[in-house]
């Protein structure tokens, strides 16, 4: 059996991967980050590799919390990255103009864990920006023949984050 | 409610009382339940007089106009064995309803959304003597309250007294331009977890195994931290309430509120037999992950 583990965090730039994995990883999360080119994010600086956390368990093995970089020229890393990844966390931002058709490309390029339901997808920003709602996500999955849990999240709060990894785990 | 249902008459002309009498006797074996005449008042049922004959009124607290055909419970002259028999069983069949259901919000909100399914009427409910209250249309997929959800509660404990109000036609009008509407699961899914009180509805089963139809928008409702965890368990594969309960580290009163809100809401269905055999022969063709999901959630604390 494995002694390593993953779990994915992916979604668009400054959607709050990088965040939410600095939430429960023991150590800083690893991170690359570097000038933003894309002028459609706001970020100064934007994570372009892989970077990931990690967590110990018991009896030697490890969890790993991989956040892979959110512009889409870099979606090839997605398959390496997901690799036997016990599941996906798809983050969406709702102040995107249109989130949920930026989340049709993740859900597109996770589409093996998206199938067997070992997907959970996130709404940030659901406080200042209430559309599309949580039910509209829910629909939009239904609809597609996907249903996965949706979870309204704050990456900058633990608890958040702990409850989206809590449903993950069940589901996946 | 014991095992006799019992009516009275009021304000019947002597002739009439003395013919329905004489019905009610001659009945008794086409009766689904079994019924007594009851002289002092307080009873199941009340037949009074109007113009041309008797209706049949339900007195158990809570009882709403909507739970029975209001024809099949007017007795016209002159009176029909038939009929009589007619009038007594439907209203036994309705306190019998009642009786299951018992008088809380919940319930009555079953019976609003059975009965008036699609309907454009506003129906509304409030304590009396006070302003604040709450409205429904189910055709918008709509309620409206003010007082917020502390009257929901207010409402769900003074139940078995109050009744619904059906409204006038230009109240939609109205509500909509002064008030935020917001979206009737709320306000099913509020219901059941005010209406147990600890208990399971009383019209649901224990032994149920539920599926999860519609992953339930948590931001707008109100819920313990454990109840996702519930959700994501029973989108997976059906659970019964004790599955739940194991499911969620022994927190019975958490399982039985999710079960309650969640199928009020009807985010949460009775699963068919084919659905749990083939639940079933899923979870033992999957390679077990259950001892390293729990080491995972042993770290992040979260058993």
């Amino acid at each position: 059996m494995s002694s390593e583990h993953k779990i994915i965090f992916a979604g668009p730039t400054g959607a709050g991967k990088t965040t939410a994995i600095s939430q429960i990883s023991e150590k800083p999360p690893v991170s690359t980050d570097v000038a933003n080119s894309d002028l459609r994010y706001g970020k100064a600086t934007t994570t372009v590799a892989i970077d990931f956390g990690e967590l110990a368990l018991d009896g030697g093995e490890k969890l790993r919390l991989y956040g892979v970089p959110g512009q889409h020229r870099f979606s090839f890393i997605w398959e390496i990255a997901a690799r036997g990844a016990l599941g996906v966390i798809l983050i969406a931002d709702n102040t995107l103009e249109d989130p949920m058709e930026e989340l049709q490309f993740y859900l597109q390029g996770f589409d093996s864990f998206v199938q067997r339901g070992a997907a959970v997808v996130v709404v940030n920003r659901l406080e200042t920006h209430p559309y599309p709602a949580e039910e509209d996500y829910v629909k939009m999955l239904m609809d597609r023949g996907t249903p996965l849990p949706v979870m309204a999240c704050d990456p900058r709060k633990k608890d958040d984050v702990l409850t989206v990894l809590d449903v993950l785990l069940t589901v996946c | 409610m014991g095992s006799v249902l019992t009516l009275s008459f009021s304000g019947l002309p002597d002739n009439d009382r003395l013919v329905l009498s004489a019905l009610f006797t001659l009945a008794e074996t086409q009766l689904s339940s079994k019924w007594q005449l009851n002289g002092d008042g307080n009873s199941d049922a009340v037949l009074m007089a109007n113009g041309d004959g008797a209706s049949l009124l339900l007195m158990r607290p809570g009882n709403s106009a909507t739970s029975v055909d209001p024809d099949l419970l007017q007795l016209r002259r002159p009176f029909q064995h038939l009929d009589f028999v007619k009038a007594l069983n439907a209203a036994a069949t309705a306190l019998a309803r009642q009786t299951v259901m018992g008088g809380s919000l919940a319930a009555s909100l079953v019976q609003l959304r059975n009965d008036l399914a699609h309907s454009e009427a506003v129906w509304s409910l409030g304590l009396p003597g006070a302003k604040d209250r709450l409205w429904v249309c189910t055709k918008h997929n709509s309620y409206w309250l003010d007082g917020g959800d502390n009257l929901l509660t207010k409402l769900d404990q003074e139940m078995s007294h109050l009744e619904w109000r059906q409204e006038p036609r230009e109240q939609l009008q109205r509500l909509q331009s002064e008030r935020e509407a917001q979206p009737l699961f709320r306000l099913y899914w509020i219901s059941g977890m005010l209406s147990g009180r600890g208990k399971l509805l009383p019209w649901l089963n224990a032994a149920t195994p539920w599926n999860l139809k519609t992953w339930p928008s948590f931001f707008k409702l109100p819920h313990y931290p454990t109840f996702p965890r519930m959700a994501a368990a029973a989108m997976k594969k059906p659970m019964t309430l004790d599955d739940l309960i194991a499911f969620c580290g022994g927190n019975r009163a958490a399982a039985i509120e999710f079960v309650n809100a969640g199928v009020m809401a009807e985010f949460l269905v009775g699963a068919t037999s084919a659905q749990v055999g083939s639940a079933a022969a899923a979870a033992q063709a999957k390679p077990a992950k259950e001892g390293l999901i729990s080491r995972i959630r042993r770290k992040l604390g979260l058993l």
